[in-house]
């Protein structure tokens, strides 16, 4: 029997990233997947990065993780999201190539020597006190285990009312959690998800569309990487609508619904809706974006993002060629919903370790998350964590206040989810600082704490350093209200006029200007070379430095509010809140006031008298 | 101020103390069973007592009979706060009273009750809301048939209800807001600009007809004060005794808490006011005392209703400060003296911005005089709760202030396109109206409210 220190029980997303992060630390990895998929492959939507998301895969860089450096090298389409609305919401997100993704996950993985790969089904998995037995065609022993397995745990496969087992389309099934692991308690309440259906690529009508191409400005995700430089060839996206037909289609083959007709049991993401969850919940909405995108270059299917389905091949069918631009679309792989074990994550500690089970991990959408950046965060913190507790070394626990992967993780583990979780912006209360251009300032601290000293580390260093020097230059250099730059920095009206001397950092926070380019010029203005990461971090960061403090100002009286500790059982059995709210308190169990804000449907009113009960 | 509630069970006369009177009522509340007070009743408390009825029987000690009483149990939940409660109709002799406090106190284990610590117990055991507890709050110590009205609404929860509305209406457009973040691809820029746009319209709407609701005014409609100023000798104190002479229903008379003003009470149509007589004003000027002139235009701005008086004969340096607070009414003194009329003819040509005056002779003015000026601080009155102000001071202040974040915010939609920014403005909004609807941390509901309570409430 082969032993290793840490075994990972999937090859997915959280899998590779609880691995590579892992081997960092000179122990002996396992992955063990299912034989047929490639490492890091992409079963849904090809794209990595988004609202929020962006940040998450820069933390992960950051961290010395692994998914920026796959998605800049498979990208073929970069784009910046929420662009007009600010630095602190705006996200970067790349269209992949699925095929290139998984093919450079793969060889990635295999420089590594401390990682084996094994391809074989797990069958059996025990807990023998500080070791872990794995059994597939073999048996393996390791000193902490790391589950990954997506969706695999007892997946169940619709369309229409054709039903299959298995955690994605064309894959094996695999036993549920239950039965592989004696110990571990799953949800009841088992979760959903769906696909769209996969489009002919030659089929579609581009000329109908609205092409979407690839914005060169983009900085890519690892730090490492030249900014702008890309590895692949790049393309367009597509936008196409439904119309009334479309819905038309899919209001009149209701009853064929497995999510309506109660095949499907279990529940989705409300903000991930169906195709059918929109045409029944926007009865007066018809028309909705339709995202047209590559899976790949040399793949020839489109991913139509926003119409994923479960309802039957012909149905799917029409509803598709209802579509402008679709007419004579092409179906090569038909949408599909899939249902699957999750566990239940406040069983979890916030290393992700198992509360009951020592050594055991859990990481991904087996925690009833949504999302390959959302996995990809736990799979690193599962990885780190295991292998920090084998070194003897400190946990690594993010900061709510300091991350989106910390609020993530508190999020999962401090209450129960009924639904998939997804990662928002709006989660966190601390948005104007967890931002892209500073997830490196926000993440070295954690880093550091792991005692490595790889090229990240040497980089990072180097980079905090010239942060420094470079805010301080902003705070001591002064401009002259005679300086041409005055000028030229001066906006329209007569409040936009800058009249006086002032330091570079008070320019930057002036609202109409840029503060990147602003602070571009002045750099260039006084023959001075700056990198391109650097400028942006500091500008940035001077803009929102006012708002920021005002921000934790807020926050900490409302951590004060929050940290109420709260009788769940009391207000469960209260009379005056509706019955639906009773159960979902009753259901997640709340401790704190703060935790009893977040339920779905609770009132204000209840909240009131909570409040005022907790005198 | 640190409030230390305990969970015991709880006595306190819920009547007037102050004097004997034929009748009290003592409440216990937070007791465990009727049958532990059996030692102190001739009727046996460990039978049957049925609740919400009312025995007559005597409160004994060792056989020696204290007083013939009624009693009345209301078994908890359905009470006033949700606990057991005892009241007891005692006689009204303030001795009799503490006699039988001290007996349930010393032998009976129970506690003094804390000021508001029955309305505590309601809140706590949500019988009341936060904002239920204010209107009661208010109504026990209302001034005015308005107050005692506003109290009622408060109590049965009209308020409330406007301001979960508001609360609702908030929460839309804060998600709108999340929308255009979180969703914007999902949504499209137009459809999430509308329901941005949208929101934000109902929502200013619904908070404006709140706003009308809150004047910006220095002073107290719960106990709403008429300010008499003026120079030495213009005449003030006269007025002052002419008003209270002629004025039948005087309630109190209490002497100024700080030597700078005197200040006696005064019924008109219904409304209690507090007459002041500013003496302050005297002093600090003949002292040029910066400070005493500071409180006086304190207490002038604050007033409800401010009188000026003038001794056209007595024009003193410092004349010209004063004329700056506007004035409800100005008058001229002195008309039985020699001379009045070049005087005051003198006097407007130098300050024509006094406008139309009248003169009036303090020695001999008619009943029908004083009648004219009552009319007129009842015509104000009046005019001012016909827009339905809130009247208690944290609701006014948090209105206001949501209403300060809400012009600021509007504005900033106007030019500020970083989203978040514009969310984290918005924050303060919430918790504006969060307060208002009651969802506000312990210490600021103990210090806020149950200050004002005395006990027994």
């Amino acid at each position: 029997m082969k032993n290793f220190d840490i075994i990972v029980v999937g090859g997915g997303h959280a899998g590779i990233e609880a691995a590579y992060i892992a081997s960092q630390f000179d122990l002996s990895v396992a992955i063990i997947t299912i034989p047929g998929i490639g490492l890091g492959s992409a079963p849904c939507n090809p794209s990595v990065g988004g609202v929020g998301k962006g940040q998450v895969v820069r933390e992960i860089d950051a961290l010395g993780g692994l998914m920026g450096i796959l998605a800049d090298k498979a990208g073929i389409q970069f784009r910046t999201l929420n662009e007009s609305k600010g630095f602190a919401v705006q996200s970067s997100r790349v269209q992949i190539d699925k095929e290139v993704y998984s093919l450079e996950a793969e060889a990635f993985i295999a420089t590594i020597p401390n990682i084996t790969v094994i391809r074989e089904k797990v069958t059996h998995l025990e807990s023998r006190g500080d070791s872990f037995l794995v059994t597939g065609k073999n048996s393996y022993s390791a000193r902490k285990l790391i589950m990954t397995v997506g969706t695999f745990l007892n997946g169940k496969l619709h369309t229409g009312s054709e039903q299959s087992y298995g955690g994605r389309v064309d894959c094996e099934p695999s036993a549920g959690l239950k039965d592989l692991f004696a110990e571990i308690k799953t949800r009841p309440q088992r979760f959903k998800t769906g696909t769209p259906p996969r489009l002919d690529k030659a089929t579609i009508d581009y000329s109908k569309l609205e092409e979407q191409p690839s914005d060169s400005t983009v900085r890519n995700f690892h730090c490492l990487h030249e900014p702008f430089e890309r590895y692949v060839q790049q393309t367009s996206c597509y936008l196409a609508h439904t119309n009334s037909h479309t819905m038309e289609v899919i209001r009149a083959n209701k009853e064929k619904s497995p999510m309506f007709n109660g095949q499907i049991q279990g529940v989705g993401a409300r903000y991930c809706p169906s195709i059918e969850d929109k045409a029944f919940r926007y009865p007066d909405k018809n028309i909705h974006h339709v995202f047209i995108e590559p899976e790949g270059l040399n793949l020839d299917t489109m991913y139509p993002s926003g119409i994923s389905s479960s309802l039957p091949r012909e149905v799917q069918k029409e509803y598709v060629q209802s579509i402008e631009g679709l007419e004579k679309a092409e179906i090569k792989v038909y949408g599909y919903a899939v249902e699957y074990d999750v566990i239940d994550t406040t069983d979890l500690k916030l290393t992700l370790e198992h509360t009951e089970i020592p050594g055991l991990y859990f990481a991904g959408q087996v925690n009833g998350t949504s999302g390959y950046e959302e996995a990809a965060g736990q799979g690193l913190i599962a990885g780190a964590n295991a292998a920090l507790a084998l070194k003897g070394l400190n946990p690594l626990i993010l900061s709510r206040h300091e991350s989106y992967i910390g609020v993530m993780i508190e999020d999962l583990t401090s209450n129960t989810r009924d639904e998939p979780y997804r990662l928002f912006t709006a989660r966190s209360e601390n948005r104007l600082f967890i931002r892209e251009d500073n997830s490196l300032l926000r993440m070295r601290p954690y880093r550091t704490t792991f005692g490595l000293n790889r090229p990240i580390d040497v980089y990072q260093r180097e980079f905090i350093e010239q942060y420094l020097d470079l805010m301080n230059y902003c705070d001591e250099t002064m401009i002259s209200e005679k300086s041409p730059l005055m000028e030229q920095f001066s906006g329209a009206g007569e409040l936009q006029q800058l009249v006086r001397r002032m330091s570079v950092t008070e320019v930057l926070k002036q609202a109409w200007l840029n503060p990147i380019s602003t602070l571009e010029t002045i750099l260039s203005h006084y023959g001075l070379e700056v990198s391109y990461d650097l400028i942006r971090t500091v500008a940035i960061s001077k803009k929102y430095d006012g708002y920021i403090k005002r921000s934790e100002d807020q926050f900490e009286k409302l951590k004060k509010m929050d940290n109420m500790k709260i009788n769940w059982e009391e207000i469960a059995a209260s009379s005056n809140i509706s019955f639906e709210c009773k159960q979902r308190i009753a259901r997640i169990k709340p401790d704190t006031f703060g935790q009893l804000k977040l339920i779905e449907g609770i009132r204000p009113a209840t909240l009131a008298v909570v409040a005022a009960k907790a005198l | 101020m640190k409030f230390l509630y305990s969970d015991g069970p709880i006595i306190a006369c819920s009547t007037c103390t102050l004097a004997h009177a034929a009748m009290a009522v003592i409440r216990i509340s937070g007791f465990k069973s009727l049958s532990q007070f059996a030692p102190f009743f001739k009727k046996d408390l460990t039978g049957p007592i049925e609740p919400r009825r009312v025995y007559y029987t005597q409160l004994v000690l060792q056989g020696q009979i204290l007083d013939d009483l009624c009693f009345t149990y209301f078994e908890g939940p359905k009470s006033y706060n949700g606990e057991n409660i005892l009241e007891l109709s005692v006689h009204g002799n303030t001795l009799n009273i503490e006699r039988i406090l001290e007996l349930f106190i010393k032998e009976g284990g129970c506690k003094l009750a804390s000021p508001g610590e029955f309305t505590y117990r309601a809140l706590k055991n949500k019988k009341l809301t936060l904002s239920q507890v204010e209107g009661l709050d208010l109504f026990l110590n209302a001034n005015s048939g308005y107050a005692l009205d506003q109290g009622l609404s408060l109590l049965s929860g009209n308020l409330q209800e406007i301001y979960q509305e508001l609360y609702e209406l908030f929460i839309k457009h804060k998600s709108s807001l999340e929308l255009s973040i979180d969703f914007a691809e999902d949504v499209g820029e137009e459809a999430a600009k509308k329901h941005f746009d949208e929101s934000l319209n109902a929502f200013a709407k619904k908070f404006q007809s709140l706003v009308k609701r809150v004047q910006p005014m220095d002073h107290n409609l719960i106990q709403p004060e008429i300010v008499l100023a003026g120079l030495p000798n213009s005449g003030k104190s006269s007025l002052f005794n002419f008003l209270l002479l002629e004025e039948r229903a005087i309630v109190s008379s209490v002497a100024g808490t700080t030597r700078d003003y005197l200040t006696e009470t005064i019924l008109i149509e219904g409304v209690k006011y507090k007459l002041i007589d500013t003496a302050g004003i005297r002093e600090s000027l003949d002292l040029i005392e910066a400070e005493g002139i500071k409180r006086t235009k304190k207490k002038l701005r604050e007033s409800f209703y401010s009188i000026l008086l003038i001794n056209p004969f007595e024009i003193v340096e410092g004349f010209e400060e004063l004329l700056n607070n506007s004035f409800d009414l100005i008058l001229f003194t002195h008309k039985d003296m020699s001379g009045f009329d070049d005087a005051q003819a003198e006097l407007v040509a130098k300050y024509p911005q006094l406008g139309s005056i009248g003169a009036i002779d303090l020695k001999s003015l008619p009943q029908a005089w004083e009648k004219t000026l009552l009319d007129q601080v009842n015509k104000k009155y009046l005019s001012v709760i016909y827009g339905k102000p809130i009247l208690l001071d944290r609701h006014k202040h948090l209105i206001l202030q949501a209403h300060q974040v809400l012009s600021s915010y509007q504005a900033l939609t106007q030019h500020e396109s970083d989203v978040a920014i514009l969310s984290q403005e918005l924050n303060a909004m919430g918790h504006c109206i969060s307060e208002l609807i009651g969802i506000v941390s312990p210490d600021q509901i103990l210090n806020s409210i149950f200050s004002n309570f005395c006990i027994g409430k």
